[in-house]
């Protein structure tokens, strides 16, 4: 390759790589750096029926129920608000009662309706038998795993 | 033999973890082996153009 | 000890002394550390086996931040200083830097689609990870760039400088922004939420990650001071021969 465009040919790539970091930056900026709303955000917000947007928080203590065909009922709440979601299909390993989760979908008449369930889970690493110790002696303070 | 097939299986996990470690190996080794080459072949050209130089070397 | 090592030639003699003590002991960090993260570490009480994704993801992303700030550093000291080791160790250390930044990122979905259940979101913590990479990607184009090293070097040098502000970000993002990716772990002002026995191979590897950085970019240094000086001494008897013409 000629040396004038071997040199413009890095440019070029520099420049779209450039290019494309300055994109992701800028469309992250738009709604998707606030990755997903609280139900307290939902509610205070007001967000508008059938727009697309993600919900989380930590999946309500008993509210997990399999209804008819493979859906699931579920609510999620930030301790303050609750809502209501429907979600059609497998959910990750770790969705459960107590740990957190991202849904991503529409609302719809006060439902959540997803198309999309994420599981959330925190930063703490321990064994289990240390896990299971520390909720006899009444400090535990992470997400709950059966 | 159950040992090792558990080992490997991981709790169903195993095809993820073994393939993160795997390319894990795969770029540190292979960045160390490239740098190493590129290091040789530099050197071994270093020496060819300090050598006394025989008149049909010019290139 | 940086005017010691002014003179590329006396560094390439201590760089080819100290190598193989940072090859053996690089060796025997992130072994020790394989051992204990595969062989003698408890499973997770919430994520189970895909815990041990963790001590090769986090010292992967550890790396990539540590080298950038290491190379945006050495272009600092390039532009400001001129010393000539500076602009050097900042090209030997991209490849690295942005293979750690790769590895950080495959791992990472390796890790997210059996625990979050997707193989990728466009999170705060994801997409400025990537952003770190493309940066890696245009410093070394930008280096290649040019027929003169210097203007390649200086315009490379300007770009990591621009892109050093990723750097706060990525590290942040988990705490300014909602995001899938969960909070530190390690690095957080309550002191680290990791049980002491995942904590060890961990911190065996991330060391031995580091050292293993101190190896390849001592053997890239090495090449390119090689590699400067077959410029010189081509372009110098290229002047010879066309003055014997």
């Amino acid at each position: 390759m000629k040396r004038k465009h071997k040199r413009l040919t890095f440019v070029a790539i520099a420049l779209l790589l450039l290019g494309t970091a300055a994109a992701l930056v800028l469309a992250a900026f738009e709604d998707n750096i606030v990755f997903f709303y609280s139900p307290t955000d939902l509610a205070e917000k007001q967000v508008a029926d059938g727009r697309r947007i993600r919900l989380g928080g930590l999946v309500e203590e008993g509210s997990v129920k399999i209804s008819g065909g493979a859906i699931t009922l579920f609510r999620v709440t930030d301790l303050k608000t609750t809502v209501a979601v429907s979600y059609k299909g497998l959910l990750p390993d770790l969705f459960r009662e107590g740990q957190g989760v991202v849904a991503e979908g529409r609302l719809n008449a006060g439902v959540f309706t997803a198309d999309e369930v994420l599981a959330k889970h925190d930063e703490t690493y321990m064994p289990p038998e240390v896990a299971e110790a520390l909720k006899k002696s009444g400090q535990w303070q992470g997400q709950d795993k059966k | 033999m159950t040992g090792l097939s558990e080992f490997l299986d991981m709790g169903g996990y195993g095809h993820f973890i073994w393939p993160s470690y795997a390319v894990v190996a795969v770029v540190m080794v292979g960045l160390l082996i490239i740098s190493r080459r590129e290091l040789g072949t530099a050197l071994r050209d270093l020496d060819a153009l300090d050598a006394p130089e025989a008149p049909e070397a010019e290139q | 000890m940086f005017h010691r090592f002014a003179n590329p030639t006396r560094f390439l003699r201590f760089a080819a002394v100290i190598q193989p003590w940072i090859a053996a002991i690089t060796v025997a960090l992130i072994g020790s550390g394989l051992y204990l993260g595969l062989f003698n570490s408890p499973a997770d009480y919430q994520q189970g086996e895909t815990v041990r994704i963790m001590y090769v993801h986090v010292p992967s992303a550890w790396m990539a931040l540590f080298c950038y700030s290491a190379m945006a550093g050495a272009c600092a000291i390039a532009l400001i200083w001129k010393h000539p080791l500076a602009e050097l160790s900042a090209k030997a250390t991209a490849p690295i830097g942005a293979g750690f930044t790769f590895l950080a990122l495959v791992t990472g979905s390796l890790w997210g689609k059996p625990m979050w259940g997707t193989w990728w979101v466009w999170d705060a913590r994801l997409t400025s990870m990537l952003v770190l990479l493309f940066l890696y990607l245009g410093y070394m184009a930008l280096n290649n760039a040019f027929d003169d090293p210097a203007r390649g070097a200086k315009s490379s040098s300007i770009l990591a400088l621009v892109g050093f502000v990723n750097v706060p970000i990525i590290k942040f993002s988990v705490d300014w922004w909602n995001t899938l990716h969960q909070p530190a772990s390690v690095v957080k002002m309550t002191g680290p939420a990791i049980h002491a026995s995942m904590l060890a191979p961990l911190l065996l590897i991330g060391v031995g990650f580091t050292t293993y950085y101190l190896w390849v970019m001592l053997i890239r240094i090495r090449y390119e001071v090689t590699a400067n000086k077959i410029r010189t001494l081509q372009r110098r008897q290229a002047a010879t021969g066309e003055s014997q013409a």
